[in-house]
Order: structure tokens, then sequence, then C-alpha cells
């Protein structure tokens, strides 16, 4: 563990806001941010919880960023480290360019933190008391939740495919200079220098391409992820329609009508939600819930469906669930919000304009109460109220903004442009002819950083490389 | 006990016996070394050399650490070389031919002229041990000693079997028996046991070998000793032979694979270790490559036998026949021992502390082949550590634990008790994530204290190291002070053309201090690789943080829910002593190490429960 280390994170949730605040706790919290920061008066960093006002300059100087620096000193802070604060415009892309440039500095100076790490520091340094132990532990316990989740949305995605072809790229190449290190004696054919030099270039077209991609993607999700969900038929659709303020759903009485999910962006209070409704969530059992074919004719393109939608239902960070009113629960139906937190789940209570039949004391029983909306979708009834609650749902930073999708995106992100940082490193030892011991340095840095994207590459694994492609022994 | 009782027994006289045995004896225990055969006092089984990569480097830490195959090796040498020169000094090691038989002789006086240890040729059959706790051995002598503690160096005798062709014995090494009672009181004991197996080639007779016609292999003129303490060697050096295989002795291979125990079900412990593999496993898994590489060993100056390394084998004799026949320049060999393979009980080393201690039986010790490791010097690493560790035990100290940042013996020790081994483990520098530092020219500067702590070391040696480091610290000050053109003499140095060697050429002060060569060596190094040595020193730093966070044994890892049920089943197995150990588990993830600080922090607020239940 590097508890001595400076980490820093995003510490608002993702997404546009008025404002957001950069937090970095550490030793080098203070050296970092000083490199960059221009005051607009004099200051002194010995006092603690000062706001100063100023400039950041970014990109060796070629960006300014208006900026208010908060500075805590050790021991006086949260973690009881030094940790600084800056108080920033809170546009994504901003964010991720002030991350890009502070953790320039490399993973020597500064690392991004890991979900729950403040707190553990916390924690770890006596900040907090016995009591908020379990606290602590809640937190770190969904972080390994989280990278498990992670690793197995990573095993799918395209990034993480390309990342692991690099790696096994690199693992190869790492082989080759370890064998003519080790097994020098053995008579095996060397990689030389022209060699190793292509295909370490193709190594890092591959990942520099995918550091583009990486930053493209994390622009355009900037946006908190919200999943409409629901029994067929409670107007989801149409609750989409009235949110968006036009059609982007076909509304249609009978049950089972979207099959595709529609999205729409929509903005409240300066954030902004991507919205995205689901084919109907039926329960088949008290247990399970599928997705139940509504007319007759349908069957396994609706069950596929359903299937993508309790997905993305697992992968929002909020998720409305929308009941029809005028109608009593089935059984099972509150089933979708089955193993989801339940801060991340508002209920909606539509058809408001309608008798009212639901018993709410069924969603009290299922720990949903905390947040009930009523509206009518047909009429715009209550709307307001759902735009004030999912603003609430934000400022009151329910949303844990490093659910696990886009802290991986932002992690990915890091480790892969280590990795590049290393494979350069190791490109230039050869030019320079160091000596393969220094190009096995930086490689072995390079499969390091990259295996925090795609699983560890152990010195175990290197010899195996070699011993089935060498015939080692003499 | 009735025969006797020492402070500490040794079991078994290989190369990690005798480093056992001597560190006891010579740190004041009473210590005895049992032995089957006193005349294979650390006998070379197989090849007839010391060193070579990464195990060339152990050697000098062994030595550094106040051991003596290194000694022995420079006294029985008969042709030495630094091999990988053509690399950077961290990837230098030395490597010497020895005579076998004079290897073993030098070993063995050097024990009988140790006070404080007895020699004696026993069988032993039995580990005695007394609510948990280690008491003595018995022997199928009758004989029975008593003692406060147990190191077992069994090499490939535990339950032993050779295997040629269809041929097989129980046996230790070819002529001898085997111990074939000891591994069933060492499970009764409660150890786990498994099988491992290795190869040895055949050894042919030099007047029937062609040399002339074969590729002869120097040692170096200005032979290098492997020991801190061998102020030179100067005797005549002998050559070694290259040579390949052919076409045609593949084809004889494989007509002849259906009767290899390897491949017909009659070795049941796996193919061998991968970086030694047998020629037929060469074979068939390159079937594409017309010729390997072999070098024939002068097994010693006195004899004519000469050993066949690349050559490992277990196939029938008549298949061993034919296929040497069809090497260039051995047409007419006569084999005057067969090649074989030997298959033998382990104990797998997650069962030990990082002290080489048993975790089930107290003052049991393991070391060498027992703990599934390979090789004479990575056998004399846990010799010397396990010797030292046996007699601090029964002294009341800490035991001597070095870290993977200090000495390849850490790495090799640590890779053992921490991952375990599904084959035979050999020591390779890419194990060692700081290799650079880790060199064979400065295992005195890095390990010495540690010898000289525990009494191992010399005066007039520890002297020497300190005159050495006077001198490295004269000389560098020298290039700090003096500058040329406006820059220091150290930053000069750091130019690829750049030697101490020059600058002493226009400067009188560089000129004195460099007449010290060792001085010098490191000085030159330092310098050339100093970018890439501090961000090593960094990179220890971080791991010296997590290595120096211990983890007390009160902590009960079935009462933290929180962690993963393969990271507690692992953590349970091994039961690492500090997070960084904890942190090398595979199969344990970072945050499963978060939670161990969480839990860890708790732990010293002062209750004693731990935090059990909290967040299920």
């Amino acid at each position: 563990m590097t508890d001595t280390d400076t980490i820093v994170a995003v510490s608002t949730p993702a997404g546009y806001a008025l404002r957001a605040i950069v937090r970095l706790s550490g030793p080098a919290a203070l050296a970092v941010v000083g490199r960059r920061f221009r005051p607009e008066g004099p200051v002194d960093w010995e006092r603690t919880f000062r706001a100063t006002r100023g400039v950041l300059t970014l990109i060796e100087d070629r960006l300014e960023v208006p900026v208010t620096v908060y500075v805590m000193r050790a021991p006086r802070s949260y973690t009881r480290e030094d940790v600084v604060e800056l108080h920033l415009p809170g546009s994504p892309a901003l964010l991720d360019i002030v991350l890009d440039d502070l953790l320039g500095e490399g993973e020597e100076v500064l690392r991004l933190a890991r979900p729950g790490e403040f707190t553990q520091r916390a924690y770890l340094n006596g900040r907090i008391d016995l009591a908020q132990a379990e606290a602590v532990l809640a937190v770190v316990r969904a972080r390994n939740e989280a990278e498990l989740l992670a690793a197995g949305a990573r095993l799918g995605g395209s990034v993480s495919a390309q990342c692991a072809e690099a790696q096994d790229a690199l693992a190869g190449l790492r082989a080759e200079v370890e064998a003519a290190l080790d097994f020098a004696e053995h008579g095996i054919e060397l990689i030389g220098r022209e060699e190793f030099l292509a295909r370490a270039e193709r190594i890092r077209e591959r990942l520099e391409g995918e550091v583009r991609k990486g930053r493209g993607e994390l622009a355009s999700d900037g946006r908190l992820r919200v999943v409409l969900c629901g029994p067929p038929n409670s107007g989801k659709s149409s609750l989409l329609n009235r949110l968006a303020g036009r059609e982007v759903a076909l509304v249609h009485e009978t049950p089972g009508t979207t099959r595709d999910h529609i999205r729409s962006e929509i903005e409240v209070q300066g954030v902004y939600f991507t919205v995205t409704d689901t084919a109907g969530l039926t329960p088949s059992g008290p247990d399970e819930f599928e997705a139940q074919p509504a007319a007759a004719s349908v069957g396994e393109v609706e069950a596929a469906a359903a299937r993508r939608a309790r997905e993305l239902a697992r992968r929002a960070q909020l998720v409305v669930l929308v009941l029809d009113g005028s109608r009593a629960l089935e059984p099972g139906e509150l089933g979708v919000a089955r193993g989801l937190d339940r801060a991340r789940v508002l209920c909606v209570v539509n058809k408001c304009d309608l008798p009212q039949v639901l018993d709410e004391r069924r969603l009290a029983d299922a720990g949903l109460a905390g947040e009930v909306v009523h509206l009518s979708a047909l009429t715009g009834e209550g709307l307001d109220g759902l735009r004030q609650a999912l603003g609430r749902v934000v400022l009151e930073g329910r949303l844990d903004g490093s659910a696990a999708d886009c802290l991986f995106n932002a992690r990915q992100r890091e480790a892969v442009r280590r990795a590049l940082r290393h494979l350069r490193e190791a490109q230039e030892t050869v030019r320079q002819g160091l000596g393969y011991e220094f190009t096995a340095f930086e490689l072995r840095e390079a499969t390091d950083a990259l295996g925090e994207v795609t699983g560890e590459v152990g010195a175990q694994e290197v010899l195996d490389r070699i011993f089935s492609r060498f015939c080692i022994g003499k | 006990m009735k025969d006797g009782s020492f402070d500490i027994i040794v079991v078994g006289g290989g190369h990690a016996g005798c480093e056992a045995a001597l560190a006891a004896a010579r740190m004041g225990a009473r210590t005895a070394l049992l032995t089957m055969h006193l005349d294979a006092i650390a006998f070379l089984s197989c090849n007839p050399a010391i060193g070579g990569l990464a195990k060339g480097q152990l050697v000098r830490e062994v030595d550094a650490l106040g051991g003596e195959m290194g000694k022995v090796a420079d006294a029985a040498g008969i042709q030495f070389r630094m091999i990988n020169t053509g690399k950077g000094p961290a990837m230098h090691s030395p490597r010497a031919q020895v005579d076998k038989r004079a290897y073993s002789l030098e070993m063995k006086r050097r024990l009988e002229e140790q006070p404080n240890l007895v020699l004696r040729q026993e069988l032993v059959e039995a580990l005695l041990a007394e609510g948990g706790r280690v008491s003595g051995v018995r022997c199928s002598s009758g004989a029975a000693y008593g003692a406060g503690a147990v190191i077992l160096t069994t090499g490939t005798f535990l339950r032993g079997v050779l295997h040629c062709g269809s041929w097989k014995t129980t046996g230790g090494r070819m002529g001898e028996l085997s111990a074939e009672r000891l591994s069933g009181t060492l499970e009764e004991a409660g150890l786990r046991l498994g099988r491992l197996k290795t190869d040895t080639p055949p050894r042919v007779n030099g007047r029937t070998l062609d040399l002339e016609r074969l590729e002869a292999q120097h040692g170096d003129a200005e032979p290098r000793p492997f020991s801190f303490s061998t102020e030179a060697i100067s005797r005549e050096q002998v050559p070694c032979y290259a040579t390949q295989t052919t076409p045609r002795t593949h084809e004889i291979i494989r007509a002849g694979l259906h009767r290899a125990p390897l491949y017909d079900g009659q070795i049941t412990a796996g193919l061998g270790p991968r970086y030694c593999p047998s020629i037929e496993i060469k074979v068939v898994r390159f079937p594409d490559m017309e010729h390997h590489l072999l070098f024939l060993e002068p097994e010693g100056r006195g004899t004519l036998e000469f050993y066949c390394n690349g050559l490992f084998t277990s196939l029938p004799r008549d298949v061993q026949e034919e296929m040497i026949h069809s090497i260039p320049g051995m047409e007419r060999a006569q084999i005057m021992r067969y090649g074989y393979a030997v298959e033998y009980d382990f104990v797998p080393p997650t069962q030990l502390w990082a002290s080489l201690e048993t975790k089930v039986v107290e003052g049991l010790f393991h070391a060498g082949q027992i703990n599934g490791t390979s090789g004479y010097e990575e056998a004399a690493a846990q010799g010397i550590i396990a010797g030292i560790n046996a007699a601090r035990k029964l002294q009341g100290n800490e035991p001597l634990v070095l870290g993977r940042d200090e000495a390849y013996v850490g790495v090799l020790i640590d890779d053992l008790v921490t991952k375990g081994t599904e084959e035979p483990y050999r020591m390779f520098t890419s194990l060692a994530e700081y290799r650079l530092l880790l060199r064979q020219d400065n295992a005195d500067r890095r390990l010495m204290k540690y010898g000289r702590q525990n009494g191992l070391v010399s005066q007039r040696q520890w002297d020497r190291l300190q005159e050495k480091e006077a001198a490295i610290e004269r000389l560098r000050r020298c290039l700090d002070t003096h500058r040329e053109g406006g820059k220091s003499l150290s930053r000069i140095l750091r130019r690829p053309e750049m030697s101490i060697g020059k600058l002493a050429q226009v400067h009188q002060e560089v000129r004195e201090l460099a007449a010290d060569r060792e001085a010098c060596e490191q000085v030159e190094i330092e310098a050339k690789y100093e970018g890439y040595f501090e961000r090593q020193r960094r990179q220890i730093e971080r791991f010296r943080h997590a290595e120096d966070k211990k983890i007390p044994a009160w902590l009960d890892y079935n009462k933290m829910p929180e962690l993963r049920n393969e990271a507690r089943e692992k953590l349970s197995a091994v039961r690492p002593v500090s997070i960084g150990q904890a942190s090398r588990i595979s199969g344990v993830s970072p945050a499963d190490v978060s939670i161990l600080l969480v839990y860890l922090k708790h732990g010293q607020g002062g209750t004693s429960s731990g935090l059990s239940g909290a967040s299920t």
C-alpha cells in the first residue's frame, strides 16, 4: 500500500455542474498545485482554511483557468494530510484537462485516488473515530465490488479489448528482452534494435489511439445516466416525452410498445442528464423479474430488449421507477429495484389524474418510500416536482460521482497514459543503446501500469512466455 | 535423549545443509550434521559448475553473509568466467567450472575443522515433536538425538525414485539410498507434501571424445573470485567444449519416445523444470529446431569424465547410446554413467515463515530442494538463512529476513513462502524487481552487515569493507568537488564515453584515488546509472513502507466479511506478516489490502475482537 502517495480526485459528481472541486491530499499536494497556481495577491500557504483566488495555468501555460484554491494544512484537514481543493467551473472537459495536467507529474508524485480513499486516510490517520469505521469499510467494500464490476465490464468493452491486445504484445516484447538478459548464454536469437523499435511503435500507436478515444467518450459522457424503469404501460415513454419537451418515444396504449431504448438529454439546474426509456420490465415470480411479452405475438425480441434494459438499470447512476397509480401493484413489480442501492432509486407514481389505487405502504415496505413523486405525464402536473427531485439528488451528493464505470474511464485512461510514458522511455533506452536491463525496467513499469486495466502481468508469466517461445536449457 | 542432545540438528549434507550447519555452529549453537553418506558432502549431483546468471549473484550474497560456497568454489574451481559482460553491470554474473571431488573434500574439511559441529553418518527416519514443537530426530540405526531446532535439507532423497527408460529403483541419487520413512512423519506432524521431478544427463569418457574438432570455451584471462575474501586466483584453467545435436539425434529421440518414462506415464510428477528441459521435451516442443546446443564440461582436473550439459534425459540406455553417437565429436563416445530422472517429495513452501521455519512445527526449518527449489546456489542461500535463524531462535532473537529490495536471497525466499512453486524454482534476474541495485559487485555493501551482526564475518573482512566504503566516499567527493569547464567531474563521468580512467589521465587527485579498483568500479557504475538507481530507490521507499506495516498474529481473516472469499482463503493460508507481503499474494486485490489496513488500525485502537460483523 502506498498511503504516502499524494492522491487526487474530482470530488463533485460527474456532469455539468456550475462548480466542481478537485481535491488533492498528501505531502506533494501543495507543491503540485503551487507549480500551476498564480494567485491574485500575496498568499500565505501556512495559514490553513483560506480561500485564495487566482489563475491555474495548464498545458505548459497555454491554458489559464480561474480558480479558487483552499488550503488545509496537516493535521488540520479531513485526512490529516495537506489537502488542497481547487474550485473550478464545472465542465467535464475542463476537469479532464486539469486532471491530465496534474497527473502529468508522474505516479511517483501524484496518482488518482481510489474510491473512498480520502475517507480511508481520514480513518487511518485518526481523523474520524471508531464509530465511523463501519462506514469506511462499506466504502471500501463497495470499491471491491466496483472493481469486480468494472473487471466484468472490461471483458466486453472495445477499449479494453484493444488494451488487452496491447498488453499481450507488450508482455511478449518484455519476454523477448528478458530472454535476451537472462538466457544470453543459451544460444537463443536475441531481438534486435530495429525489430524492438518497430514492435514498440505498433503498441504505442494502438495505445495512443485508445487514449484519444477514451477522452472522446468521457467528454460526451459527462452526464448523469438516468434510466426509466417500471411495469409495461406505466407511462415511461410519455414521461420521457414530457421531460424532453418533444416526441422522442413512440407512445401507444398497448403495453410493450417500447422495444428500443430511447434516449433524451435534459438539463435541470445546470446539471445534464441522459434519460433512457426502457422496455417494460414485469415480474414472472416473486424473486426474479423477467421480461413479460405483453402481446401474444412477441417472444425472443422483447425478452432480449428487457435483458438490455435490466443491464442499463444496473449501470445507471439513477433509476427512476415509474409506477401506474391507477392500478394496484402486482407481485414482484418492485423487483426491478432489487439489488440496487436505494439512494439510487427515485419512485414516480404516474397517472395522478386518474383515481389512485396503488397502495404506497407497499413502497415503504420495500424501502423505496424515501423519495416519491406524484405526477401525470399526460397533463404535466407534478413534473416540476420531478425536476426538483432530480436536482436534489445531485446537489445533496447522493450519487457517487465515482460510480464504477465513470471512474474506470478516467482510471483506465490514466493507467494507459502511464504505460505509454514508460513505453516511450523504453524506446529511448534502445535508441540510446543503454542496455536491455534498462529497457526491461521501463517495460515492467509499462506492463504494471497497463495491468491496472487488463490484469497483472507477473514475472512468472513473463517466464512462461520465454519458455514457450525459446528452447531454454543448454 | 539417549544418544546425545544438540541445540541444532541439520539433516542432510548438501549445499543447504553445509551452510546451515556452519552458520549455526559459528553462532555458538552446539550443532550436529547428520548425513546418509559422508563421502557425498556438498556433492555436485548435477553439473560440475557453480554460479551463472542470477546464481552467481546468490553465491556472492551467501559469501557476504559469511557463507562458505564462494570460498570453496574459489578453491576448487578449474575455470572461471564472468558471464554476460556484454550487458550492464547488473547483469554480470560469475560462474566457475569446479572439480567435483575437490569441491566436496574442500567443504568436508571445513566442516570437520569447525568447532561446535559434530558430523555423523546417519539415515534420519523420523522427526520427533511434542506439542507442536520439534524435539529431535530418530535414525535407522535406532539412535535418537534431541535438539531445540531441526533443519531439514533432504534434497531429492525423500522417497526418491530414479528412472532410466522402463528401469526404476528407489534412491535419492544414482547408487545411493533414499529416505523412505521421514516423509510419513512430516505428514503426521501436519505438513502437506508434494512431488517434483528433475533430470540428469549422461557422463562420458573424455578419452573417447574428439575434442580437437569441437569449439573450446576458455576461462577469463583474469579470473575473478566469488568470495570477497579471496585475494586472487592464479592456477591453470581447463576448457569446456561446445557441440550440438543433429537432425539425426532428433530422429533417434522421436523413435524412442514411446519408451520415455516422461511420456509413457511412468513418471507422474510432471515434465520437470521448464528452464532445464530434458532433451526429449526439447525435441517434442520445438520440432522445427535442427540443433540444440550442448556443452561438454570436465568433471574435475584428475579425471577424464565429462558432463554433457544440455542432454538431460531419462530415455532407455540404448537410445542414449545411439543419440550420443549422432553428435559431432561424440561418435565414439563411451557413456560412463547414463542420464536418469529423479522424482522426490517436497514440502510446498507456503507452509513456511520467511525465517524458513515451518508454521505448524515450531523449531523445524526447511532449506533447499525440500522447499521446491533447484540449484546448488539457491540451496546454499536458504541453508545459511535457515542456519542463522535456527540459531537466532534459540538465542531468543528475531529472525533475519532479507527484503526483496536487499538481496536475491530475499526475492527467492519471499517468492517461495508467498507464492509457492509448481516446478523446481530457479533464480532468474527477471524475478527481482530491483535488480539494477542487486548486483554481484555490491553484495558486500548490501549484506555483509548482516553477516557481521551474526558473527559470521571476520574482523579482517569487516575492516576491508570499511576501507572500501571510505575509498568510495573519497573518490566520490573528489569527483563532486572538482570541476572541468564549469561542470563537476561526477557530471562529466555520466557521459557514455567517459570513464574514471580517462578522468584520471588529466587529474592528479583522481589518479591517486582511482588506484583502488573496487572503489573505482562502484563509483563508476553508480555515476553511469544514477537516474535509474534513483528511480529504483524511490520504488524501494514505497515498497519498504508497505513491508514495514506489520500484520499481527491476532488478525482473524474470518472475521472480515468485507474480504472476498478468495482473498480470505489465500490470506488465511499464507498468513502474511506485512501489508507488503499480503499484496503480493495472487488473488488479493488492492481493495482487500485496504480492508486489512482498516482492521489493523481498528485493532490498534485497543479493542480485542476486531470489527466482527461490521457492514454485514
